[in-house]
């Protein structure tokens, strides 16, 4: 009896160790190894106040990474129906927003969130998205394709289709140096698409320049200026409390008082709460950089406010009550030569040099 | 003449090997009138008004213990976050802890330790240091002081908000905190230190009325400020 439950456990062994040659071979795709791999490192430029640009080190920077990533941010390849990329709610030429109060992704479904700025988002180390939900630009660059108010597409069909695809065949080989097309993977399309996005870099607006002594701002807006980083003997805007510079943000999630609540659970979108589970947290946000604010309206996380004025006035009037608005924002006394002051200030922010870099804009134009 | 060298270099390896080191643990914890402080919640402040705080933490630097006259420093800068640690009970009374280890074995006879940034390197900005190091927090520097924000405190009374942000080298206080530690061979000593919240609040003998003032950082009027950092000495106190 024993002998025999000893053979029986031999042949099973046995035909599972068989089994293994039984198993369907990988499909690798097409062979790509006469497509020429000579990987050229990218070096970037960071404006001299900037902090030191963090890297991952199994991310390095190649022109032919950049390159890939540059393909799928304006190919609408990337959507389940083919209509849309992420430059549909990221335009170049608006600081990389859409200009509108929330986005509409291909089913027509609007979202509850504006289209966030992707502006020197490499330095974005707390948390990317209004609420901070992932920590790198490899992560983020995942959920946008299968979010379906987004491109509703699935990274299995999207990767299949870009494997088809010759075009994509030789940017996949030309940026990691795959030998097959069925080694595309969504892993390396978003480390691509990382790349792309970590050099979208503006720090050489007026701004910067009168900081660096090459140019000087109007006099109003230098009262803007001193208004709102607090300079002595000016009336204090209260502003650089987080939107300090280099970055124009403090990194940080803030509840700006836009939303009056009596109670922490009765934020409709809990923002940075839903991430946290901290009830001190709901309804707080992302404080974006104020970089390209010229171009960025309408603003705050919903869109609610068209215009710059319409800001102010909201941090005027000290914001809603809840309670935890940030105690930063307080009743203002700014009268209407001092708001002029501080928009014309919020004007000198502006810089599209990015636009100059041929990796950055759109290839298919 | 060789060998003689390497016997030499292995004993002074192996002695330096054997020397005791253990570790101290720095316990901060934060209360109001001797409670856990649980930010968000009402605290009783003057007769006709309520507080709550919401932010409060900031830079220690050159962490010390002491022994008579000698000074071992374990850490130039550190960051105390009980705004990120204070918003439920438990997290309240268990605190923050700051660990140092490779300390000589033995006691010691108290902890010192600044509040904020020293002038050493307070001639630094946050974008000099990578996003590993406490001092990379862009939203602790202030462009107009061009000085680190030593500290954060803030809160909201009756609805409205109210804040203190230290900074500049005239605001920058060492304190030094009378205390026996004993060191042992692998062991990690605790200390804890309370930070009692409300005492920061008490300038010249009674509550500092933050509904009347609430915007505390200008540094052209230091009075509310340096009494606040003043206060730390008295605010402080160790287990």
């Amino acid at each position: 009896m024993k002998l025999s439950l000893f053979g029986i456990s031999i042949f099973i062994v046995l035909s599972l160790g068989a089994c293994k040659d039984c198993e369907e071979p990988v499909d690798l795709g097409v062979s790509l190894t006469h497509i020429e791999y000579s990987p050229e490192s990218y070096s970037v430029e960071v404006f001299p106040e900037f902090p030191v640009l963090e890297i991952p080190s199994d991310n390095e920077l190649t022109y032919d990474g950049i390159r890939l990533g540059q393909h799928l941010f304006f190919d609408p390849i990337l959507s389940a129906d083919s209509t849309m990329s992420c430059s549909s709610c990221h335009f170049p030429d608006k600081a990389f927003t859409d200009n509108l109060g929330v986005s509409t992704g291909i089913d027509g479904i609007a979202g509850t969130r504006s289209s966030m700025s992707l502006v020197n988002q490499a330095f974005y180390n707390t948390g990317l998205f209004w609420d901070g939900r992932v920590g790198s630009l490899e992560e983020q660059a995942l959920l946008p394709v299968e979010d379906p108010i987004e491109l509703h597409n699935n990274w299995i069909e999207l990767i299949d289709k870009l494997q088809e695809h010759e075009l994509y065949q030789e940017l996949f080989r030309k940026a990691f140096g795959i030998e097959h097309s069925g080694e595309m993977t969504k892993e390396l399309a978003a480390k691509s698409l990382a790349q792309y996005q970590r050099i979208i870099l503006s720090g050489n607006s007026l701004f910067d320049q009168t900081l660096r002594g090459t140019s000087s701002l109007s006099d109003e807006a230098l009262e803007g200026f001193n208004m709102f980083f607090d300079f002595p003997d000016t009336k204090d805007a209260e502003c650089g409390h987080c939107h300090q510079s280099p970055l124009m943000t403090d990194n940080t999630f803030k509840n700006n008082g836009i939303t009056g609540v009596e109670d922490l659970d009765d934020y409709v979108d809990k923002g940075f709460g839903a991430l946290t589970g901290n009830p001190l947290d709901n309804g707080k946000f992302r404080v974006p950089s104020l970089r390209n604010i010229e171009l960025t309206a309408p603003y705050m996380h919903d869109g609610r406010f068209e215009t710059l004025e319409e800001v102010i006035d909201h941090y005027i009037s000290g914001g809603h009550p809840s309670p935890n608005k940030d105690p930063q924002i307080i009743p203002l006394t700014l009268n209407e030569v001092e708001k002029a002051n501080l928009k014309a200030f919020l004007l000198t922010l502006t810089d599209t040099s990015y636009l100059d870099n041929e990796l950055i804009t759109n290839p298919f134009n | 003449m060789k060998l003689r060298i390497l016997g030499l270099f292995a004993i002074a390896t192996l002695m330096a090997s054997c020397s005791e080191e253990g570790a101290v643990s720095l316990n901060f914890v934060g209360t109001y009138d001797g409670e856990p402080l649980v930010l968000g919640e009402s605290l009783s402040y003057l007769p006709d008004y309520e507080i709550s705080l919401l932010e409060s933490d900031f830079y220690i630097s050159e962490v010390a213990l002491t022994r008579g006259s000698e000074v071992i420093t374990l850490k130039d800068i550190d960051f105390v976050d009980f705004t990120n640690n204070n918003f439920t009970l438990e997290n309240a009374i268990a605190g923050i802890n700051l660990t140092y280890d490779e300390i000589e074995a033995g006691t010691y006879d108290g902890i010192r330790f600044g509040i904020g940034v020293p002038p050493s390197q307070n001639t630094t900005r946050p974008a000099d240091y990578p996003s590993s190091s406490p001092l990379s927090k862009p939203g602790y520097y202030w462009l107009a002081w061009e000085s680190f924000i030593f500290s954060k405190f803030a809160g909201q009374a009756d609805g409205n908000g109210f804040f203190f942000h230290t900074g500049t080298d005239e605001l920058f206080r060492t304190f030094t905190i009378s205390k026996d530690i004993v060191i042992t061979e692998d062991n990690t000593s605790t200390v804890k230190i309370i930070l009692d919240h409300k005492d920061l609040m008490v300038f010249d003998g009674s509550l500092y009325d933050v509904k009347a003032v609430p915007a505390n950082h200008d540094p052209l009027e230091l009075g509310p400020l340096e009494n606040f950092v003043n206060n730390y000495s008295s605010a402080f106190s160790a287990q």
